[in-house]
């Protein structure tokens, strides 16, 4: 059930119509039924898996709370093998088996370990990490074990953050599912607007770039230069919208019943720095990656060249986190080879920038940070979406040598034939795109709920109306898949 | 409580009321949904509907070969029953397979033609008319439904008036000039050349399209209905497109054995002397006018004598 589609409309009306008509007592029941459902309409036996990984975490949870020393660390160690194990079988031992066999092959020997027949479980890389973050939190001594099953089992499975998160902590999520949450116009009217912006971000950025990302990066053979620039560019807008689309759909819909997810995104884009890229984008892994294994690691308190090597690590994970794939091992690695490249050059950047004057002028050296940031993520963002490290290289390669001679073919001969995507696809495209930043640029101060609210209400449904007509003037009907889905 | 209700259930219509006027003002300006993603088989539909057509004898199904190259006059004229041609552009043996499974319980024909060659095996087929036939018949009635299951954007919604004015308008290759049987007749100067591709055959998908061809084959035959499998002429510089010069005997010869092991009539066309030259050709697949009468005419001939029996 995609939230892009009309299933999860009836789906959502008829949860939250129940859950506000029911008693207090009996929501969590519909909650948690509901969450059940919304799981079993992708594969309904995998509900099962869930299931396995649930039953382990809440009695590792039990048990961790009642022992003392060394059994506390053997019985966190049994449920994050559970849970790493699960992750283990279905996303990665196809990728290690085939790995295995290329360099058997190499040696002429023939790999007698089968393949397995599987499919990735939707969404369980998000769910996985939202259960280890229980154990381990109730191994530290940050949150009591939750002794009522169903509201444990709902901390996994809550619908809204189920398949693609934000990766929740108990801390956040847990208590609120105690509480009453009454029937709020104001936050219910707020759900409902974060929701249609996140539907927006989806059917009308995402899956209009995703048509023109495609055709580059689907046969990248046919296409050069100028093209993959452009679709690289429009790739990292469509992740965006796809992902952070998905994500406010799921903070809307929780909203609407009173419950408050953590926020997943701040207008990554303008970053400038990888750094701060990394803690404006996908919030709820950084953060989840840099509590429990950055500090794990050791942190920023060690030698330098560990502390380099900690980055390494995290980074390589959180690429292997994202797929079975050596394009998202690359993709994490380069990323990690940023942040370690920034940090053994910052003094050198800082003297540079000192000594050009540029510092001066913050404004302008803000307008030099955020164009490199962003290349610098584009570059990454090739590994991220070429099928093969092969077609990414090819990709890189032709954006870098091929590119000038384009824009120079385009300037002489004045048409843009040369470009894949037709001139009707790409206008309507940098016009979502016009929007996306328009309003990004007027929630650097408040957010857009906020300043839509503050608004009288003559001018308030004149943005409704607005809004309607530019999501049913951009909005494509092609009901695509969201991309973190498969992780 | 129930003050909160109401405002919120007020303010919801006052959302959703303006856009049902706009699509029903749109609706009244002839800016039709997108039934399916094909704008042939929008407009076949409507023809379809239009001419209110409820049983026929014989119904002709199939792509663009189907819609151009069989001849309605010459086949009401010969077979004298009532008729309906139902095929549209680029529709593949699954959608025949769906398209027949939908419509032969309605329209109860006791003969089926299929005018085919390696085109209607090449490609996936089309989810969205599958889609578009699971529609439940009552809510097909109410073509404004359709504005809100496609969700299709108000530029589409445009675009797909203006080119189908165009379309309907013009004899060109695109032509929706349907005759009152729902064929196309092309005219020699439509758009010569423009179907003219390099074909890559087999491809992925026609291993499971001779498997669709074979179920609609099966059904028919379980319905008593008799499958006429067409195999049509291609022009000759088509099989030097082709990767393999056997592929196409190969393909004539699985699509025989299939048609006549579920009890229908295979009329292999494809290699006749008539059409050994280009005379009678738009492109490598599409007859002109008078290329589809002498093809049709063929057909005719070979199966006017089941008509008898």
């Amino acid at each position: 059930m995609l939230f892009n589609s009309y299933h999860f409309l009836y789906f959502f009306i008829v949860v939250t119509t129940l859950y506000f008509l029911l008693p207090h007592r009996f929501r969590c029941f519909l909650l948690l039924v509901a969450s059940c459902y919304f799981y079993m309409s992708f594969v309904p036996v995998y509900i099962l898996i869930l299931f396995f990984t649930i039953v382990i975490d809440y009695f590792a949870g039990i048990y961790i709370g009642q022992s003392q020393g060394r059994r506390r660390k053997w019985l966190l160690a049994a449920s994050l093998v559970a849970n790493i194990g699960v992750l283990a079988i279905f996303k990665y031992y196809n990728f290690v088996n085939e790995n295995i066999t290329i360099v058997m092959s190499n040696w002429g020997i023939k790999n007698p370990v089968p393949y397995l027949a599987i499919l990735l479980p939707i969404g369980l890389s998000f769910h996985t990490f939202q259960a280890m973050s229980y154990t381990v939190e109730v191994y530290r001594g940050n949150y009591k074990p939750e002794r009522n099953f169903g509201i444990y089992a709902l901390y996994v499975m809550f619908y809204p953050q189920l398949v693609a998160g934000p990766i929740e902590r108990p801390q956040n999520i847990l208590h609120q599912f105690y509480e009453k949450h009454d029937f709020d116009y104001q936050r219910i009217a707020d759900g409902l607007k974060l929701m249609a912006w996140g539907l927006f971000k989806k059917i009308a950025i995402a899956d209009r770039l995703a048509d023109i990302v495609n055709v580059a990066y689907d046969e990248p053979h046919k296409y050069h230069g100028l093209n993959f620039v452009i679709a690289t560019i429009f790739f990292a807008f469509q992740i965006f919208c796809d992902f952070s689309g998905y994500t406010d759909i799921a903070l809307g819909a929780a909203k609407v019943m009173g419950f408050k997810l953590v926020k997943n995104f701040n207008r990554p884009y303008h970053s400038k720095s990888i750094s701060e890229f990394w803690s404006r984008w996908h919030i709820s892994l950084s953060t989840w990656f840099r509590d429990y294994l950055y500090i794990t690691l050791g942190g920023n308190r060690v030698s330098a060249s560990r502390w380099y090597f900690n980055l390494f690590v995290v980074f390589l994970i959180s690429g292997l986190w994202h797929g079975a794939n050596w394009t998202y091992i690359i993709w994490g690695v380069l990323n990690g080879f940023y942040l370690i490249f920034a940090i053994i050059s910052q003094k050198l950047r800082d003297r540079v920038a000192r000594a050009s004057g540029i510092t001066r002028f913050p404004k302008l050296y803000s307008w030099i940070q955020f164009p490199t940031t962003f290349v610098l993520i584009c570059i990454s963002w090739v590994f991220f979406r070429a099928h093969t490290i092969a077609d990414a290289i090819h990709i890189l390669k032709s954006m870098f040598t091929d590119t000038c001679a384009d824009v120079m073919s385009i300037i002489h001969t004045h048409h843009l034939q040369s470009l894949a995507p037709p001139v009707n696809k790409m206008i309507p495209a940098i016009l979502v795109i016009a929007i996306l930043e328009t309003v990004h640029l007027l929630q650097k101060r408040r957010s857009i709920l906020e300043y839509v609210n503050s608004k009288p209400k003559y001018i308030r449904w004149g943005i409704y109306y607005a809004f309607i007509l530019l999501l049913l003037t951009f909005g494509t009907a092609s009901h695509k898949q969201f991309i973190y889905f498969q992780f | 409580m129930f003050k909160k209700v109401c405002s919120l259930l007020l303010s919801l219509a006052a959302i959703v009321a303006p856009v049902v006027c706009l699509f029903a003002f749109l609706l009244k300006l002839g800016y039709e949904p997108l039934l399916t993603n094909s704008v042939s088989f929008d407009a076949k539909i409507d023809h379809f509907r239009q001419h209110h057509i409820k049983q026929v004898d014989i119904l002709a199904i199939g792509s663009s070969m189907t819609v151009d190259n069989i001849n309605s006059k010459v086949i009401t004229d010969s077979l004298s029953r009532s008729y309906y041609n139902l095929a549209s552009w680029g529709l593949q043996m699954s959608d025949l397979k769906n398209l027949l499974e939908y419509y032969t319980p309605r329209l109860k024909p006791r003969y089926v033609i299929i005018a085919s060659s390696t085109r209607d095996f090449e490609s996936g087929g089309n989810a969205s008319i599958k889609e578009y036939l699971d529609v439940p018949d009552f809510l097909k009635q109410f073509k404004g439904y359709f504005y809100y299951k496609n969700f299709n954007s108000l530029p589409a919604i445009a675009d797909r008036k203006k080119m189908v004015n165009a379309f309907r308008k013009y004899n060109i290759y695109t032509s929706l000039m349907f005759d009152n049987y729902g064929a196309i007749l092309l005219s020699k100067t439509a758009a010569p050349g423009a179907g003219n591709v390099k074909i890559l055959f087999p491809t992925a998908y026609t291993n499971s399209q001779y498997r669709s061809l074979d179920s609609l084959a099966r059904f028919l035959n379980q319905q008593n209905v008799k499958l006429i499998f067409v195999q049509q002429p291609v022009r000759k510089d088509y099989e030097q497109f082709l990767n393999n010069p056997n592929i196409s005997l190969q393909h004539t010869s699985k699509c025989e054995a299939i048609v006549k092991k579920n009890n229908g009539i295979y009329v292999n066309l494809a290699h006749i002397p008539e059409f050994a030259t280009d005379t009678f050709f738009v492109d490598q697949h599409h007859l002109s006018a008078q290329g589809s009468a002498i093809a049709t005419r063929k057909i005719a001939t070979i199966i006017k004598p089941y008509f008898k029996k």
